[in-house]
């Protein structure tokens, strides 16, 4: 059959030209030192994610001179991530909901109702207090001592006397042990669990900045009124002080191994995938080439005195770059699986969707590759294409947060702007099945399926109708 | 005898203005080797590209084996010519064997056919060691000898090739020529541009001489010399032509049986002996001449007088 010699010498060629090893491999490999070397933390999607709160901690009193205040710090700290919104934006970065127990927190974390509960363990106030009691010895001593010592120097001795009573009366915070711990239950295979794993730390200390300072702030009034003294603290003193012991603990269910590689696989399950699909897109960039040069060499003139019809030439250069694509995800997917970032864990249907995902991205990309060269002739086409491609998959890849607001749903599936990037189905279609196959069932990979099915469709029908029209059309 | 492509009052102009091709009308006849001898820019791919329904001309018409232009691409008559552009069509990547593998399934030949016909044209163009070699990688006379056989897959009736030895080396353009010749001994109608006289003379039963888009002369290369400058040319090369001298020539010389080209002159003349034993009497006349010879005519002679233009370049 004509068509099938022609995909498979086109195959021939295009995996014999060097250029598309650069590609294949040179590409891949800059972004996965560039965006390997960002924190896994950018991958979030700007939506309130669902946790569950779980406050096993009871309240403690402290005073401050003749005024005793009761406290709790759990509850306290749920109000703080209440509050807490992406930045520059209005939107929650959680959902939280109450959960009264441990069997209740496991449950729900196991059913992904949401997407971890936090626990903030018994003692927790009384490690924070005593945190925030350190903090402010660390960050008044120095202050009242300095002062004292000016005071001192300028011959007024009652006054320095009385900053060092202050000094003296802050010291009893020394010395004082604290371990701050929060739990994190949930499935560490989650993206979104570690996710919350990733914020909860950077919240914890932002938390216990934020009641460090109002601690410190009290207690230097406290201190300012008592012994007749001005004392006065900026935000950087108690932020150099904050710094401290703070674990958060990863409680896992489900699954067996440890956190660290957890982690590492989380990241790559967001990052290869949007890697795999963006080295695709790239490397169909070679289709412009080979095309152009076709033209040029007077190829595609030619080819009009043969018995081939366009439509089985260009469906030849569809097919054969369907079967680069594939080639190309089975070298990168190797590397991943060798490096260990992917684990086998899908059921065969999950890996005959996800090997039509990557065919289809590079019927999508080589038809998206036609359809430009048909408009842009000469050596610009490819730079223009390339300019194009490599912002769209920079955007839709999941290395950064960008805002993707939901616009609908089908089939259960939310669509968002990026869905207007036809690659970006692939992605989170890929992502689905081949990363986080025991997550998800074959089932509700369909919705990124389909999409991606329909675009491809649609490509390739417009690249036949743009192709045969601007490049192949008989000249008379 | 019976006509393959006629072209009837063919003008192409560019969108640039270009007038490339200017009322040229001549046929090519089944089984000869037709070439368009002309210098670069005269028009000939223009023509070959008009011929093989790539270009629409501006006004005139083209018929290939009696269909015309604007039926030829839809018509089966298109599977019975093949042409070889000036630069090779070829798939850089495949191998010599792939490309003409993959050529022949665009014809859709039978697989069986196939592999025979690919070893057939292995042989004939002396490609059959380098068959599992990347065609990129192939010297520049097998790259061609590579396209004119891809171009002979469908085992075409007429073949068109232009400046089929551009570009190669004098072992590899001999071996073209050859490969040529057994064509035509095979009964193919070839048409060739080429802007090299040597290979006109030899190849060619019909020379269409073309200068700037306009068909000069037309004949085969022998009557094509008898008719524009006879049998033999006297080539005489002086230091410096001044107007003396020029007047001492005219005066034994008809102006018109002149070609000038720079210090050199040719000259036509039914009795050249005569005409040498003249010039060696104007003592003056002699001296001032470097080197005086009397030759067999060429097509150069030809196009230099038809046109007063050298073909090439000196
Ligand atoms: N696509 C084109 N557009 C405009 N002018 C052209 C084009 N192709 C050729 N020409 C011009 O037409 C003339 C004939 O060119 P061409 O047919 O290539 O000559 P040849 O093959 O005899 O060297 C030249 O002056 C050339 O510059
Ligand atoms: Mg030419």
């Amino acid at each position: 059959m004509a068509i099938l010699s022609i995909i498979i010498h086109k195959f021939k060629g295009a995996i014999r030209s060097k250029e598309l090893y650069i590609y294949i491999i040179g590409f891949p490999l800059i972004f996965m030192i560039i965006y390997g070397s960002l924190a896994g933390s950018f991958y979030s999607k700007v939506e309130p994610i669902k946790i569950g709160f779980l406050n096993t901690d009871t309240s403690v009193e402290y005073t401050i001179g003749d005024a005793t205040y009761r406290v709790n710090y759990g509850e306290r700290f749920c109000t703080f991530l209440k509050s807490m919104k992406y930045e520059d934006t209005n939107v929650n970065v959680f959902n939280i909901i109450n959960v009264s127990s441990r069997e209740e927190a496991e449950n729900k974390a196991g059913k992904l109702e949401v997407a971890a509960v936090l626990e903030t363990p018994r003692g927790f106030s009384g490690n924070i207090t005593n945190s925030l009691k350190s903090i402010t010895y660390l960050t008044l001593a120095g202050i009242l001592n300095e002062k004292a010592q000016e005071a001192y120097e300028s011959g007024n001795y009652e006054l320095a006397i009385r900053y060092w009573e202050a000094l003296a009366e802050v010291s009893e915070f020394t010395n004082l042990t604290y371990s701050i711990k929060i739990i994190l239950i949930g499935d560490p295979t989650y993206s979104k669990a570690m996710q919350v794993y990733e914020l909860s730390w950077k919240y914890l200390v932002s938390f216990v900045f934020n009641e460090a300072q109002s601690f410190a702030i009290l207690y230097a009034d406290y201190l300012s009124e008592k012994y007749n003294i001005t004392v006065s603290i900026s935000n950087e003193t108690v932020a150099s002080n904050v710094e401290r012991a703070f674990q958060v603990e990863f409680e896992r269910i489900g699954g067996k191994e440890g956190l660290k590689e957890s982690f590492m696989r989380m990241y790559y399950a967001v990052l290869v995938p949007g890697q795999i699909i963006q080295s695709i897109m790239i490397a169909a960039i070679s289709v412009i080439y080979m095309v152009q040069r076709e033209i040029e060499s007077g190829l595609m003139e030619r080819i009009k005195l043969t018995k081939i019809s366009s439509a089985e030439y260009i469906g030849g250069i569809l097919l054969s770059w369907g079967i680069v694509a594939l080639f190309q995800a089975i070298l990168m997917l190797a590397a991943a699986i060798i490096l260990g970032y992917v684990q086998v864990v899908g059921t065969i249907l999950h890996y005959i969707l996800a090997i039509t995902i990557l065919v289809m991205a590079g019927i999508l990309t080589a038809s998206f590759s036609l359809i430009m060269t048909s408009f842009v002739r000469g050596e610009a086409a490819g730079s223009i294409v390339m300019v194009i491609l490599l912002t769209v998959s920079l955007m839709i890849a999941g290395y950064f947060p960008i805002p993707n607001p939901v616009i609908g749903k089908l089939f259960g599936r939310e669509f968002t702007i990026m869905d207007i990037a036809p690659w970006r189905s692939a992605i989170t279609g890929l992502r689905k099945s081949l990363m986080l196959a025991n997550i998800y069932s074959p089932v509700e990979v369909l919705p990124d399926f389909l999409l991606l099915t329909m675009w491809t469709i649609l490509y390739v029908v417009l690249s036949f109708v743009v192709f045969s029209l601007r490049i192949l059309r008989k000249r008379y | 005898m019976q006509v393959a492509i006629s072209i009837r009052n063919v003008t192409k102009i560019y969108e640039n203005k270009v007038k490339a091709l200017d009322n040229v009308t001549f046929d090519v006849y089944k089984g000869e080797i037709f070439s368009l001898l002309g210098p670069n820019g005269a028009g000939k791919t223009t023509l070959i590209k008009i011929i093989t329904g790539q270009l629409e001309p501006t006004s005139g018409e083209v018929y290939v084996l009696g269909v015309s232009g604007k039926e030829f691409l839809r018509s089966d008559v298109r599977l019975r010519i093949s042409y070889v552009p000036q630069e090779n069509i070829i798939w850089p990547h495949l191998t010599v064997e792939e490309n003409l593998y993959l050529m022949g399934s665009m014809y859709k030949i039978p697989k069986s056919d196939l592999k025979t016909r690919i070893r057939e044209l292995l042989e004939e163009f002396e490609l059959l060691e380098a068959r599992k070699r990347l065609a990129k990688k192939l010297s520049g006379g097998m790259k061609r000898k590579l396209s004119i056989a891809m171009a002979l897959m469908n085992d075409p009736d007429i073949l068109i090739l232009d400046e089929p030895t551009a570009g190669l080396d004098p072992r590899a353009r001999a071996s073209m020529l050859a490969s040529i010749e057994k064509l035509k001994q095979l009964g193919k109608t070839i048409l060739l541009t080429t802007h090299i006289v040597e290979e006109a003379e030899r190849l060619a039963d019909r020379v269409g001489i073309i200068n700037a888009g306009k068909i000069i002369a037309i004949d085969t290369p022998d009557n094509m010399k008898l008719n524009s400058c006879g049998r033999e040319v006297l080539e005489i090369l002086f230091e410096e032509i001044s107007d003396e001298i020029w007047d001492r020539i005219l005066s034994i010389i008809p102006e018109n049986n002149i070609a000038k080209a720079g210090d050199k002159l040719i000259i036509k003349q039914d009795n050249l002996p005569h005409i040498i034993e003249k010039i060696r009497s104007d003592e003056v006349l002699y001296s001032k001449i470097l080197a005086l010879s009397m030759r067999k005519s060429n097509l150069e002679d030809a196009f230099l007088f038809l046109t007063g233009q050298f073909l090439r370049g000196e």
